[in-house]
């Protein structure tokens, strides 16, 4: 989960009240966030995804403030001055946008702001594809906006640079160009945001230069784009409500296309819900009265309407998806170490799964054999489960993404976990008996996800002398164990010495093998001890 | 010459001669009796007529033993005593010939034992016990300060004791336990569980993909998910459900459960391996093991869901335990447990909560679902008191022989 930190006097300040450290401990995390750090400067927060707006501290002293009974400044915007003409853009078809007026930009919001747009980006915004935003300079821009479909040739100063360049040159070129480039290389049509002196944006890549925000920037110009016309709708109401908190204020923007659009929008998300449906999920029988008190305290707009409770959601609350996420603030709000636990009376049968508990009797028998167990990875490569046991490589189920090359295919069998182990202990004291009861992963084209899982049992003796009968001794106690019905066949098998190894079949189907290890095999682990070794299958 | 006694021999220096058995019986049935009679209750009876009729203490007359006298003492016992003794000196050559030609004593060649006679030697053996030479030489002493040579027990893994304590513990709370496969659809580990087609969490960097696509074979669900998503987020991708990955969470195990309920109400977890692209370092490995349960029955609510999870929190061995709110995809309201440690303070235990409706009524469960989590690695370091996860799957025997579970 992402770590933020924040000014502590700043957080406070937007709060409006002095809090100790303790007691703002407590409320932030009542509201959800950990604290995993506070000393006299900053507070250092984990978060978890879906309150996007606890990112900004705005958001978060905005939360806080309500959390203590202190009054929010509302959620307001003017109406439009400003039209924009949209086209049809099919890479990129929504569009938000909003004019801030009266910013009083310094250091710290400009640092709080492209804060946000990062973790807008890599976030909700799924790395700019759903969503990404931009902040320009009003001021900057002259004439009608359009939002258009350009060509790649079209030229602008992007952010940054101090030359014209081609789109093309963008992608190629720069870093957020080689980023998100391909995001819409595809298309014929590239987005730009227009004025009288040309391109001032190319969502998702880049602004421009003409119209970067400075410390001097005194009317702001936000827009947002995406694939997913809500995602745009909530991200530009979330960067409103940070400028609100500033004191800012928000004018609307017509949005003339197809259709005719006012943005940002603020109407009103609305639930309804029921005493019992809350009693029904919480188990706590609460009042109307008490209800809706503690629906303010998380910034919610509430009241009681004919014995039901009518919530009203605030437009950048993204998380809020049905009754239950609104049921849970209400948990929160009446905080959750004051919940009394109860267990109820549910009568069920408990039982272990039938290979656990084969796996468990198998575990006894080797350890009065005098194994060590050990667990291993599953997952494996090529080189130790098929190679280094000197047998032909087979298809295994392979990982698409590795991040080891130690670590790329699951196992099929699990002898080679085993005979691994021995190799990273040829300096400890023999005898060496080890076991290992694991799964291993193999093909099957008929079961729903094309593979399965089967439980094994693989031990091996590392001591000088020869453990044949040892091994085949225990082979045999593990069919008792398992009341299975075994007979021996002679095999040639390449990990095990010719003629000293033996496959065990059950009903003509093989469940396991045995044998001395192929000192072709211990050279290639390195085992300079002779290994006598077993894999049953305990299915 | 030396003699030993057979295993018959042996047998009657234990239990008493054949004839000795025979007189005893006659004179408990007044001094005549049958031989039927005596037939099931004395062993090797015809032996024992033989040889109490050669020596004149009874008759047969028809099928009657009759006691003619009673001897004073059995000298063959006597001497087989002596023999095991191994003072033969004192035993009359006529009994050994007796005692020969019964096959209760035979001759061996003790010349090679003769040579130890008087002299240290360091390995008591079966020979010089059985011909009672171990009186003629003499037992080297040990020094008894010599270390001895290790010894190594079979020992369990100490990860797969904790997994065990936890297991017995989940079903002493009436949980019944899962499977499912390793290699999972993308459908169970995240649609099912309301994860947007879209979500970070389905992306490389959390999850290992492997090759090809999952057979659909719960349409009924898949259309229902399909459904709930379309609704919820606006849009589905059903080609990215079907990809094949690596279980990246238990949780995947439950929603197939909760698709194939068979009982209410019902109790089940699962403990198994998952899989996870992460650097690998003290911290973190790519495989770990992930607790998850659910409870599945009509009216449970959130403080249900604490009480199970004060229960659960038991097994961390901490007498109090917190709740925080918290965040994940499948729950509503969601929880995270902590739990407080002697010396170490409060400590994350796992994470819980209520399953939304937009999971269990796509799986056709209609009833509320508890569901909880438990970090496992993270109990299982606390329990064997390590601060570095690679010791669960470690390769190290000197450490797995030495430490103590």
């Amino acid at each position: 989960m992402p770590t933020v930190m924040f000014n502590k006097k700043e957080l406070l300040s937007f709060v409006g009240k002095e809090i100790k450290d303790s007691e703002l401990v407590r409320i932030i995390e009542a509201l959800k966030p950990s604290v995993e750090e506070i000393d006299e400067e900053n507070i250092v927060l984990e978060l978890t995804s879906d309150r996007i707006d606890y990112f900004t501290v705005e958001g978060l002293a905005r939360a806080i403030r309500s959390y203590i009974g202190l009054k929010n400044p509302k959620l307001s915007v003017s109406k439009p001055r400003i039209t924009i003409w949209k086209e049809n853009v099919p890479v990129r078809p929504y569009i938000g946008c909003a004019i801030v007026r009266n910013t009083k930009l310094n250091d710290s919001f400009i640092k709080s702001l492209m804060n946000l747009q990062e973790i807008i980006h890599e976030t909700y915004g799924r790395k700019r594809k759903k969503v990404a935003v931009g902040l320009h300079d009003f001021d900057k821009i002259y004439g009608t906006i359009r939002y258009v479909g350009a060509n790649r040739d079209e030229r602008f100063i992007p952010l940054g640079e101090s030359k014209e360049m081609s789109l093309i040159e963008v992608l190629a070129k720069t870093e957020k160009g080689k980023m998100y480039g391909n995001l819409i290389y595809n298309s014929n049509k590239w987005p730009v945001f227009v004025d009288e002196k040309g391109i001032f944006s190319f969502p998702p890549i880049l602004n421009s230069e003409r119209t970067k925000i400075t410390e001097k920037t005194k009317n702001i110009f936000i827009d947002v784009t995406g694939i997913d016309r809500q995602a745009v709708q909530k991200v530009l109401n979330l960067f409103c409500l940070v400028f609100i908190e500033r004191g800012c204020r928000i004018e609307s923007i017509k949005i003339k296309g197809e259709s005719v659009e006012i943005t940002p929008n603020f109407s009103e998300n609305v639930f309804e819900l029921s005493l019992s449906e809350i009693e029904r999920i919480l188990g706590l029988r609460l009042g109307e009265r008490q209800i809706i008190s503690l629906l303010k305290k998380m910034d919610y707009e509430a009241k009681e309407v004919k014995g039901k409770i009518i919530v009203v959601v605030k437009p950048y609350r993204f998380d809020i998806i049905s009754k239950s996420d609104i049921i849970e603030d209400i948990a929160i709000a009446y905080n959750y170490d004051n919940f009394d636990p109860y267990l109820p009376n549910l009568f069920t049968k408990g039982e272990i799964h039938p290979i656990e508990r084969v796996s468990n009797k198998i575990r006894e028998l080797l350890i009065g054999f005098g194994f060590q167990e050990i667990v291993r990875p599953i997952l494996t490569n090529s080189k130790t489960q098929f190679e280094k046991m000197n047998i032909a490589i087979q298809d295994t189920i392979k990982i698409l993404n590795p991040v080891s090359e130690h670590y790329t295919e699951l196992r099929c069998w699990l002898l080679p976990s085993v005979i691994e182990f021995l190799s990273y202990n040829t300096k400890e004291a023999y005898p060496q008996k080890v076991f290992e009861i694991g799964d291993v992963v193999i093909r099957d084209e008929s079961a729903e996800t094309r593979s399965r899982n089967i439980r094994k049992v693989s031990g091996a003796i590392a001591d000088n002398g020869s453990f044949y009968a040892e091994i085949k001794k225990i082979v045999v106690e593990l069919a008792k164990v398992l009341n299975k019905e075994i007979r021996f066949e002679e095999v040639e098998h390449p990990s095990f010495i010719s003629g000293r190894v033996s496959r065990v079949i059950e009903n003509d189907r093989e469940i396991g093998i045995f044998g001395e290890i192929n000192p072709i095999v211990l050279e290639n682990f390195k085992i300079y001890m002779p290994v006598a070794a077993f894999e049953f299958s305990l299915e | 010459m030396q003699y030993v006694l057979t295993e018959e021999g042996e047998k009657y220096l234990h239990t008493g001669l054949p004839e000795r058995k025979l007189i005893e019986a006659l004179e408990k049935y007044g001094g005549r009796v049958l031989i039927s009679e005596l037939e099931s209750e004395i062993e090797n009876l015809s032996i024992g007529l033989l040889w109490a009729k050669k020596k004149g203490w009874i008759e047969l007359k028809f099928n009657e033993i009759i006691l003619v006298s009673k001897p004073e003492k059995y000298e063959e016992e006597i001497a087989l005593a002596k023999i095991k003794e191994g003072k033969i000196e004192e035993v009359d050559k006529k009994i050994i010939e007796i005692l020969l030609q019964r096959r209760l004593i035979e001759k061996v060649s003790y010349k090679h034992l003769e040579e130890l006679i008087d002299r240290e030697i360091i390995s008591l053996t079966p020979e010089l016990i059985k011909t009672g030479f171990w009186r003629k030489v003499r037992l080297k002493k040990y020094d008894i300060n010599v270390p001895p040579a290790q010894i190594f027990r079979g020992k369990l893994h100490p990860y797969i004791k904790v997994i065990n304590e936890v297991r017995e513990f989940l079903i002493s709370l009436g949980f019944k336990e899962a499977k499912g496969p390793l290699v999972e659809i993308e459908f169970w580990n995240c649609d099912a569980l309301f994860m947007p087609s879209d979500h970070i969490a389905r992306e490389i960097h959390d999850i290992f993909f492997v090759e090809g696509e999952g057979k659909i074979e719960r349409k009924d669900v898949w259309e229902n998910v399909e459904k709930v998503h379309k609704r919820c987020w606006g849009y589905w991708d059903k080609d990215l459900a079907k990809r094949l990955i690596l279980r990246s969470q238990n949780t995947a195990i439950s929603a197939r459960e909760l698709a194939n309920l068979s009982e209410l109400p019902v109790k089940i977890f699962a403990i198994d391996r998952v899989f996870r692209p992460d650097t690998i370092d003290a911290k973190h490995f790519i495989e770990f093991e992930q607790c998850e349960g659910i409870v599945v029955g009509e009216n449970l609510n959130f403080r249900n869901l604490l009480g199970y999870l004060r229960e659960i929190a038991k097994i961390f061995g901490g007498k109090e335990v917190r709740f925080k709110p918290s965040y994940f995809p499948f729950t509503e309201p969601s929880v995270e447990m902590y739990v407080k440690i002697e010396k170490l303070g409060w400590v994350e235990a796992g994470g819980a909560g209520i399953l939304r409706e937009e999971v269990t009524r796509p799986l056709g469960v209609n009833v509320p679902v508890l569901a909880w989590g438990l970090g496992l690695g993270r109990l299982a370091l606390l329990k064997l008191g390590l601060d570095d996860i690679r010791y669960l799957y470690s390769t190290n025997l000197k450490w797995l022989r030495e430490v103590e579970i």
